[in-house]
């Protein structure tokens, strides 16, 4: 009968003494990474998925598989044999993986986070559930495992029948009364998005870390990703945390810059380079995350391909991504699981990669500087934001506008001292042809209702600017009246000096030192050309004219003329 | 062959789901939408279709379902399946008293899914008695702690191969004394039902009596499958229970 009891006894728990002194040391840095080791054991078990309950009013935490399964053999030999290494073989299960526990401690990993540990399990093709009960917390005294308790540790278990179908296998942990100070870490509620894990809320951090290490899918909108790292003819497992279902992190945003295959003597590796063409965040995330069998191995600043303390140099900030082993290495692996043996191939594939890394730093320090650019060239120009609009959706643009810092002013000081046009078209088609790669042919239209002063070919690469579009034509309105503006150059000592009206054109003097101050630059075309259209008419204005203009120098410009 | 899960959906949909919406016009009528009527449901199924079925109508949510299980593993499934309430994980009608004492802060509940089918039933005497005992005591709970308003309360058990007394629940039920109530009426009953329409005639009757017994007032309503594996007719009765 299901429920009722059809067996008892109970089991003996081995440990070799070998692993005892890495537990004395504390081997795992925080109780995701603990929870961590029961889902690899799941992945192991041929579990096509795992949910979790964090239930913090009663601190219970329980994680439940559908995997085959343990009999009272598997618990004895496998479960309860702590520290029994298990190689890393090549070999491949019926749902096509490859083992990726390896140190025989996955259970043990979660004993310090909690007074006792339930395991309830049911084999395949067995039609019997077995209930065995830890009391794990005897094992830990003062941080310390209990080398003398363990020797002797046996742990009662029941038999009951199943209410499963046969053919089903579950295992089911469930940690109780977990230690208070796990308790109230995730009980903490803090921001949701935060510069690091630590300024996460507790919950989140613990998110945050299983999906950075689990083997689990990638989120659905990254299908490139998905695709390019995919495990071929492996059945995927999936995890779900309190009913929600995890996916691996991906910064937000991120697009994938660089993908390849390479070889380092017997290490061959597949990688991805991204960026979310902005800070990554958190700041853990940033780098390279190393994955064996694809499981996490550390943190990507573990792998130290990029010093992420302190200040980190220009666009790495940019930079994240992924290095899967698809040889060699596993038995490089150090027994926290967070890093390998430095060996001669383990520093050449960190050589190649901070390589990689510095010249996408380039590259991307490069690509902000045109894509401000161009945001300068457009952000004067009528429907400036949906020219830029196109220009990101065409992938041209890659940055977003809160990234760079923009200068509010249409024609920037330094342009102007190396007196380059300050014509919005010019410096586009400078930037679009010299630095984008891309052919930029201007045209005049006769239909300037055209709805678009750009045109962008399907394959992105060839760019007509309409110069004649009524976008491009700057204007400035002044006493209720539109002016179209030309800019030029002529002597300051000419009156007027700043500004001149010809055909009704608006003229600016681009030598004029006003153009150079911190004076807005719309204020000294609007204010000039203002006096200049209230003097028109008047008699002996051109006098009145220039003592206006020079208090507006002695009012704007410093003494020196700087 | 027809599934239990097959028959328990088609109970969901044709009798438990259109009552509960019924209940909740009338016991929240100013909430059209989202509503969190708090329900206790005695549940085993691998999907929990019933509190799915539920949440997704809106008319509850995960905070207000407590569920029932009665063994550690189906309490384990179910919390890592859904973040719903388990708050128990014995068989409840084996110590019903204890477990509704368990249950008393939580009562009282605007829905009650009491359904023994999902707790390891075994076909023996006096199985049917001591589940209606236990649907007694629940309604008893239920009206000391509403004084307006009402519930929606479901039972459903197996019907078995034994037959059900109806001396045996009168004794029950008499034992738990209510101002001006004179007893179970049970002269038009079969003492020993053993036929399923019989059965299914005492067990209504009983259950009207009850409500009538704690001041409620009720239209049951009622399902039983046609399959019958092993002496397993699934049968499911309730109704919109409300205060007089």
């Amino acid at each position: 009968m299901s429920g009722q009891q059809i067996g008892s006894g109970k089991l003996l728990m081995t440990v070799s003494s070998e692993i005892v002194k890495y537990f004395s040391i504390g081997l795992y840095q925080n109780f995701a990474r603990a929870v961590k080791e029961l889902i690899s054991n799941s992945y192991d078990a041929k579990a096509t998925e795992v949910r979790i309950r964090l239930d913090l009013l009663s601190g219970r935490i329980i994680v439940r598989d559908n995997g085959i399964g343990m009999d009272l053999k598997d618990l004895g030999e496998r479960f309860l044999a702590i520290g029994a290494p298990t190689s890393l073989t090549e070999d491949v299960d019926e749902l096509g993986r490859k083992r990726i526990g390896t140190f025989g401690i996955g259970s043990v990993a979660v004993f310090p986070y909690c007074e006792k540990v339930i395991v309830l399990t049911k084999k395949r093709y067995s039609n019997q559930n077995i209930q065995l009960d830890i009391d794990s917390s005897r094992f830990f005294k003062g941080g310390t495992f209990q080398l003398g308790v363990v020797e002797k540790a046996e742990f009662p278990y029941t038999i009951t029948k199943s209410d499963l179908p046969d053919e089903q296998g579950e295992t089911i942990i469930i940690l109780e009364e977990i230690k208070p100070h796990i308790l109230n870490e995730l009980r903490e509620t803090k921001k949701p998005i935060a510069a690091s894990i630590n300024e996460l809320s507790g919950y989140e951090k613990f998110k945050w870390t299983l999906c950075q290490y689990c083997p689990l899918q990638y989120p659905s909108e990254y299908i490139e990703l998905a695709k390019y790292l995919e495990y071929k003819n492996r059945v995927p497992l999936r995890v779900w945390l309190d009913g929600i279902e995890l996916f691996r992190n991906v910064p937000d945003n991120s697009r994938i810059l660089d993908k390849g295959e390479k070889q380092f003597g017997s290490i061959k590796i597949k990688y991805v380079i991204m960026s979310p063409y902005g800070v990554v965040r958190p700041e853990e995330a940033k780098g390279l995350q190393i994955r064996l069998r694809d499981v996490a191995i550390g943190l990507p600043s573990d792998f130290e391909i990029t010093k992420l303390t302190g200040k980190v140099p220009g666009k790495l900030n940019y930079l994240c991504g992924e290095i899967h082993i698809l040889e060699g290495l596993s038995n490089a692996l150090m027994i926290d699981r967070d890093s390998f043996s430095f060996t001669q191939e383990v520093a050449e594939l960190q050589g190649f990669f901070r390589k990689k890394l510095n010249e996408w730093n380039t590259i991307l320090e490069n690509q902000s500087k045109h894509d401000k650019d161009l945001y300068e060239g457009f952000q004067f120009t009528e429907n400036g934001d949906k020219i830029l609009t196109e220009l990101m959706n065409a992938d041209i643009i890659k940055l977003p506008r809160g990234r760079l810092r923009i200068s509010k002013r249409r024609i920037s000081r330094s342009k102007r001292r190396i007196g380059e046009s300050p014509s919005p078209i010019s410096r586009i088609t400078d930037v679009l042809s010299k630095e984008k790669g891309i052919s930029v042919k201007t045209s005049k239209i006769g239909n300037v209702d055209l709805k678009s002063p750009i045109e962008i070919s399907e394959d992105k690469k060839n760019i007509t600017i309409y110069e004649n579009h009524p976008a491009f034509i700057e204007k400035v309105a002044v006493l209720g009246k539109e002016f179209p503006v030309d800019y030029s150059r002529w002597s300051i000592r000419t009156t007027p000096s700043i500004c001149k009206l010809v055909d009704g054109k608006a003229i600016f003097n681009l030598s004029h030192p006003l153009f150079h101050s911190e004076l807005s630059e719309r204020v000294v075309k609007e204010l000039s050309l203002g006096l200049l259209l209230i003097l028109e008419d008047e008699q002996n204005s051109i006098k009145l004219l220039e003592r206006i203009e020079k208090i507006l120098v002695d009012i704007f410009i410093d003494r020196d003329g700087s | 062959m027809i599934s239990m899960a097959a028959i328990r959906n088609e109970f969901l949909e044709e009798l438990w789901l259109p009552l509960i919406i019924e209940g909740g016009i009338q016991f929240y009528p100013a909430l059209r939408k989202n509503k969190k009527m708090k329900t206790l449901v005695f549940t085993d199924e691998s999907l929990y279709q019933e509190i799915i079925t539920i949440i997704n109508a809106r008319i509850t949510n995960e905070d207000n379902v407590f569920a029932w299980t009665d063994t550690l593993f189906k309490t384990s499934r179910l919390q890592t399946y859904r973040p719903v309430k388990v708050v128990g994980s014995s068989r409840f009608e084996d110590s019903a008293q204890e477990n509704i004492i368990t249950l008393s802060s939580n009562f009282p509940f605007d829905i009650l899914s009491i359904d023994f089918s999902c707790q390891n039933v075994q076909d023996e005497p006096q199985r049917l008695e001591k589940e209606l005992d236990c649907i007694e005591q629940i309604i008893k709970v239920q009206r000391e702690k509403i004084s307006i308003g009402g519930f929606v309360l479901f039972y459903t058990t197996f019907l078995g191969s034994h037959p059900l007394s109806s001396n045996e629940i009168k004794q029950s039920s008499d034992s738990i004394r209510i101002e001006n109530w004179n007893g179970l009426s049970t002269n038009i009953l079969p003492n020993n039902a053993i036929s399923d329409d019989d059965k299914m005639k005492v067990i209504e009757c009983t259950i009207f009596q009850f409500a009538q017994k704690h001041r409620l007032t009720v239209n049951l309503k009622k399902r039983v499958s046609n399959f019958n594996p092993n002496n397993k007719k699934l049968y499911s009765i309730g109704g919109i229970f409300k205060v007089v």
